[in-house]
C-alpha cells in the first residue's frame, strides 16, 4: 500500500495549500513541480496522485464551500471529485490546465449533488429569478444579465483563494472575460459593503 | 543593478488586485482558512481505498518515440557487430548490399570532410547607456532591532525613484536564524515577513498598522506605507518601493536628497491561523541617500499628428512611463454596442507596444499586467476626472490624458525601436486586440523625435473604422431579432438545477405574438419554451419548462429602444458530457407558433454572427485558441462513465 503523505511545504517561501505569502517567482515554481506530479500521475505514480490532491485540498473544499455550505455535502461532493479525477486525470492533455480542470470536476461534482437536492438546498445558496432588482434592467442590460445565476461567492473564491486566472475562470462558468472581471469587481465591492475593510459586519 | 518592482508613485490599485489582506478576511467570512479535521480524514479515507495505480494515458507518440529507439539502438548493436567482422573479414562486410559502401569507404581511408561551421550572423546587442551608478548605503537601527537597514539600488529618471532595500538581522544572525528561534511555536518555517508599522489587533485579527514614510527633498512623498521585507534567501530580507516624483513642486536636477523613516518594525508570520505577531521594534531606522537624476532618456515631443480625426498632441517618454494626450472624436458609447458599462466612450483603449515586438494579440490578464512592457494605468478625460477603465467615466471631453506605466523587474532598458499607440474601439471586454477595430494608430520614434501615423495593425488584420458613421453598428437583425447572449446558467427551478439562457433584441413592441425557443440534442427536439409576448416590463412568466420576461433598453447615444426578450429554458434532463459535466443543447433555435416559420434556425451561430458584425472577427480568433471543447475527452478504451465507478449509476436523460 502506497504511503500517503500529505505534504504541504514544497519550498521555502511557499506555505502549503494555502499561500498567504508568496510571489510571482514561487507561484511559477509551484506550478512547474504540480506539472511534474501530473505527468508522474498519469503514468500510473499514486504517490504523485495523493501529493497532488494534498496540494489542492484546501482549494478543492473552497471551491466546494462556496457552492454547497454544508460541511457533509462539501464532504460528499469533493470525495467523489476525487474519484473522478483519479480515473480520469489520464485524459488531462495539458497538466499546466490540471488546476483548472480539477476545479471543474469539483464545480460539476457540486451541481450534480445539487441536482439530485433540490428542493432542499438553502435558498440563500443559488441566486434567486424573479427577484424585485430584476425589474431595473434598463440602464444597463448587459450588467444586469451578467449579475443573473452566478454565485459571487464561487467566482470570489476561484480567483482570490484558489489564483485561478480570469481567462480560465470564464471557461469554467461560460461566460466572457469581461464578464468575469465584472462580477469579480461587484463581488468583491460587495463583499467589503458586507464585511467592512476590517473584517467588522457592517452596521456593527 | 536591480531596480524595484512596484509602478510609480502611488500606482492605480487594480481592482483585482490579490492583495493578502482580502484574501484572508474572505477566507475567514467563508470559513475556508482551512479544512476540518473530519474532511481532511475523509480524504485520506478516500485516497486508501484508491486503487494502486491510476489509469495510464495511452501516449501514441511517446510509444512511437520509444519503439523507434528501441530499433535505433538494436540497429547500432549489429552495426558495432558488423564493425567487428569488418576488421577480420572485410571483403564480406564490403559486399553487403546497401551497407557495402560504407564499409568500402571505412576500408578504403576516405576521409569524411568536417561539418561546415556556422558563420555567426548576429550582431552583437547594444548595451543600454549605463546609469549613473549607486553606491549603497546603510544604517544602523536607531532602537533595539537587531539588524541594519540598507539601500541597495535607487534609480531615478527624474519622473520616478525606484528603491531596493534590504534589512540584514546582524552579521552572524540571519533571518532564518531568527525563524529558528520560533520553532517550537509554528509548525512551519516559511511564511514570515518584516512589515514597516506597529501590530494591531481586532475581530480576532492581526493586522498591521503602516508606519514608513519616504521624503523627498524636503517633500513627503510616500506616507504610512506598509514596506513588506521577504526573505532573499541569503541572509537578509528584501523590499522594493517606487515614487512618483511629478508630485515635487519643483524640478530637480543633479542629485536628489532621499530620506526613508521607518518607526516601526514588525514581524509576522503567515500559517494556518493567518496572520500572527511574532516581535515588533521601535524605533526602526532613519536612513538619507542622495540619487543622482538620469535623465538623459527622457524625451517630449510636441508636434500634433493626426490620424483618423484623432490627434495626438503631446508624447512624453521617460524609462518609467510614457504620457500621451490626445484628442478623440465621439465615436459612440459602450452600450451602443451592448457592451458593459454602457456609458463608456468607444475609441479610448489605447495599447502601447514596440514595433519589433508582436503586437498585442491577447488581453492582459492580472496575473500578466506587464505584457509588451506597457499597461495602462490611468486615463484623465479633458475635465480632470481619472478613471479606470473598469469603471465608467462620468464625462467625455476632448482631450485626455493616458499614462502607460513601464513596469520592468531589472533596469529600465533604452528603447531603440519605435512606439507604437494604437486606440482601439472597445474594451477587452469585446475580445482580443487582434480582433476590434480600430480608431488610430501612431508610431513614435524617439531617436528622430517624431511621432506619425502608422497601420501596424493591419498585421493583425485590424481595420481602422469610420470615424463619420452614424452609429456603431448593431448588428443585422434577423426577421426582427437580434441575438445577443446565449449562457448557461444554475436555475433552481429547473430540473435538473441548470438551465441556458437566452437574450433577444427586437426593435418592435411586438404585444401577443406565439413564439417559442425550441432546444436540440443533435437533430432531436427535447425541449421547448412557449410564450406569448408583450408582457409587463419586469413582470415574468414561469412555465414547466422555463421562464420569460421583456424589458427596455435605449442605446446611449441615439436613444433608439428596444424591447429586451430574456428566456431562461430549463434543462429537463441529466444528460453528461466526456467530462462528467451538463451537456448543452446542441441547438437553440427561435420559432413563430402561429405561422410555424422557424425564424432563426440556430441562436448560437446568429448570436456569433451579429456580435462579429458589432465588435470585430473574433470569431476566428477564439478558433484558434484553447476552447473548452478542447479540454480532455474519455477515450474509448477506458470504457463508459459508469464502468469507471464498478457499479454506480449515474443517471441519464
Amino acid at each position: 500500500m502506497a504511503s500517503i503523505i500529505l505534504e504541504n511545504t514544497v519550498f521555502p517561501g511557499f506555505s502549503g495549500p494555502f499561500p498567504f505569502f508568496f510571489s510571482l517567482r514561487h507561484l511559477k515554481a509551484v506550478r512547474t513541480i504540480i506539472e511534474r506530479w501530473v505527468r508522474k500521475a498519469q503514468n500510473g505514480d499514486k504517490d504523485a496522485f495523493v501529493r497532488l490532491m494534498g496540494e489542492c485540498e484546501t482549494a478543492m473544499y473552497s471551491t466546494a464551500k462556496a457552492i454547497l455550505h454544508n460541511e457533509a455535502d462539501v464532504q460528499d461532493a469533493v470525495q467523489e471529485a476525487l474519484c473522478r479525477a483519479f480515473y480520469k486525470l489520464h485524459t488531462l492533455r495539458q497538466p499546466k490546465f490540471f488546476k483548472t480542470w480539477l476545479t471543474r470536476v469539483v464545480i460539476n461534482c457540486c451541481y450534480d449533488l445539487l441536482r439530485q437536492q433540490r428542493g432542499l438546498v438553502p435558498l440563500d445558496l443559488l441566486p434567486e429569478e424573479g427577484q424585485e432588482e430584476d425589474r431595473d434592467l434598463s440602464l444597463d442590460v448587459r450588467r444586469a444579465l451578467a449579475a443573473l445565476g452566478e454565485n459571487d461567492r464561487l467566482i470570489l473564491t476561484l480567483y482570490y483563494l484558489n489564483d485561478i486566472p480570469v481567462k480560465e475562470i470564464a471557461k469554467l462558468l461560460g461566460i466572457t472575460e469581461g464578464a468575469a472581471k465584472m462580477r469579480l469587481y461587484h463581488g468583491r465591492k460587495k463583499f467589503k459593503e458586507s464585511f467592512g475593510a476590517n473584517g467588522k459586519e457592517a452596521g456593527l | 543593478m536591480k531596480i524595484g518592482k512596484h509602478g510609480p508613485g502611488q500606482p492605480p490599485r487594480s481592482l483585482l488586485r490579490r492583495d493578502r489582506a482580502f484574501r484572508a478576511q474572505l477566507a475567514r467570512q467563508l470559513g475556508v482558512e482551512k479544512p476540518p479535521q473530519a474532511f481532511h480524514a475523509a480524504m485520506q479515507k478516500t485516497l486508501l481505498e484508491l486503487p494502486e495505480e491510476l489509469p495510464v494515458r495511452y501516449r501514441p507518440v511517446r510509444e512511437l518515440l520509444r519503439r523507434t529507439t528501441m530499433a535505433a539502438a538494436v540497429l547500432a548493436l549489429v552495426f558495432l557487430g558488423l564493425l567487428g567482422v569488418n576488421s577480420t573479414y572485410p571483403q564480406i562486410t564490403e559486399a553487403l548490399p546497401g551497407l557495402g559502401f560504407v564499409f568500402r569507404s571505412i576500408n578504403g581511408g576516405q576521409e569524411v570532410p568536417p561539418p561546415p561551421v556556422a558563420e555567426a550572423t548576429s550582431s552583437p546587442t547594444p548595451t543600454p547607456e549605463a546609469a549613473p551608478v549607486f553606491l549603497p548605503v546603510t544604517a544602523q537601527p536607531l532602537g533595539e532591532f537587531p539588524g541594519d537597514l540598507t539601500v541597495d539600488a535607487a534609480w531615478t529618471d527624474g519622473k520616478t525613484l525606484y528603491l531596493d532595500l534590504s534589512i540584514g538581522f546582524g552579521m552572524d544572525m540571519d533571518l532564518a536564524e531568527t525563524f529558528k528561534q520560533h520553532e517550537g511555536d509554528l509548525e512551519e518555517k516559511t511564511g514570515y515577513q518584516l512589515l514597516t508599522g506597529t501590530p494591531e489587533y481586532a475581530n480576532e485579527y492581526d493586522y498591521v498598522l503602516p508606519s514608513a514614510h519616504v521624503v523627498v527633498e524636503g517633500t513627503l512623498l510616500q506616507e504610512k506605507e506598509t514596506l513588506s521585507f521577504e526573505s532573499n534567501g541569503a541572509g537578509r530580507a528584501e523590499s522594493s518601493l517606487s515614487l512618483d516624483l511629478t508630485q515635487l513642486k519643483e524640478l530637480i536636477d543633479g542629485a536628489m536628497e532621499v530620506q526613508i523613516f521607518i518607526p516601526n518594525l514588525t514581524l509576522t508570520f503567515y500559517g494556518e491561523h493567518g496572520m500572527e505577531h511574532i516581535a515588533s521594534w521601535t524605533p526602526g531606522f532613519e536612513l538619507p541617500c542622495k540619487v543622482e537624476i538620469d535623465n538623459t532618456q527622457n524625451h517630449t515631443i510636441l508636434s500634433p499628428t493626426t490620424d483618423n480625426q484623432a490627434t495626438l498632441e503631446r508624447v512624453e517618454y521617460t524609462p518609467s512611463y510614457v504620457q500621451v494626450e490626445a484628442t478623440l472624436p465621439n465615436i459612440g458609447f459602450c452600450g451602443d454596442l451592448l457592451l458593459m458599462n454602457d456609458s463608456m466612450p468607444l475609441g479610448i483603449y489605447a495599447q502601447l507596444w514596440q514595433e519589433e515586438a508582436a503586437p498585442p494579440a491577447a488581453p492582459k490578464t492580472p496575473e500578466d499586467p506587464w505584457r509588451n512592457g506597457y499597461t495602462m494605468s490611468e486615463v484623465q478625460l479633458a475635465d480632470g476626472t481619472e478613471i479606470d477603465l473598469e469603471l465608467g467615466p462620468e464625462q467625455f471631453g476632448d482631450k485626455n490624458t493616458f499614462r502607460f506605466t513601464f513596469c520592468s523587474q531589472g533596469q529600465p532598458v533604452r528603447l531603440d525601436a519605435p512606439l507604437v499607440l494604437t486606440f482601439y474601439e472597445t474594451p477587452e471586454e469585446a475580445g482580443e486586440f487582434a480582433c476590434r477595430r480600430v480608431l488610430a494608430e501612431f508610431s513614435i520614434d524617439l531617436e528622430k523625435n517624431q511621432v506619425f501615423a502608422s497601420e501596424n495593425y493591419k498585421k493583425t488584420g485590424n481595420e481602422k473604422l469610420d470615424p463619420d458613421r452614424k452609429a456603431p453598428p448593431l448588428g443585422t437583425f434577423l426577421n426582427d431579432f437580434l441575438c445577443i447572449d446565449i449562457s448557461l446558467q444554475p436555475m433552481e427551478a429547473s430540473p435538473t438545477g441548470m438551465g441556458e439562457y437566452v437574450a433577444l433584441f427586437t426593435p418592435y413592441p411586438m404585444v401577443g405574438r406565439s413564439l417559442a425557443i425550441q432546444a436540440y440534442y443533435d437533430d432531436v427536439l427535447v425541449q421547448q419554451l412557449p410564450v406569448t409576448t408583450g408582457l409587463p416590463e419586469g413582470e415574468r412568466f414561469t412555465g414547466e419548462n422555463g421562464s420569460y420576461m421583456e424589458s427596455i433598453y435605449s442605446l446611449p447615444s441615439t436613444g433608439e429602444t428596444y424591447r429586451v426578450m430574456s428566456f431562461w429554458i430549463y434543462y429537463l434532463y441529466d444528460r453528461r458530457d466526456s467530462t462528467g459535466g451538463l451537456q448543452r443543447y446542441t441547438r437553440l433555435e427561435l420559432v413563430d407558433l402561429e405561422t410555424g416559420k422557424t425564424l432563426i434556425s440556430d441562436l448560437n451561430e446568429e448570436m456569433m454572427r451579429s456580435r462579429v458584425e458589432a465588435l470585430g472577427d473574433f470569431v476566428a480568433y477564439y478558433a484558434q485558441q484553447e476552447s473548452p471543447e478542447n479540454w480532455p475527452q474519455v477515450s474509448s478504451s477506458v470504457g463508459t462513465e459508469s464502468d469507471l465507478y464498478g457499479g454506480r449509476n449515474d443517471t441519464q436523460g
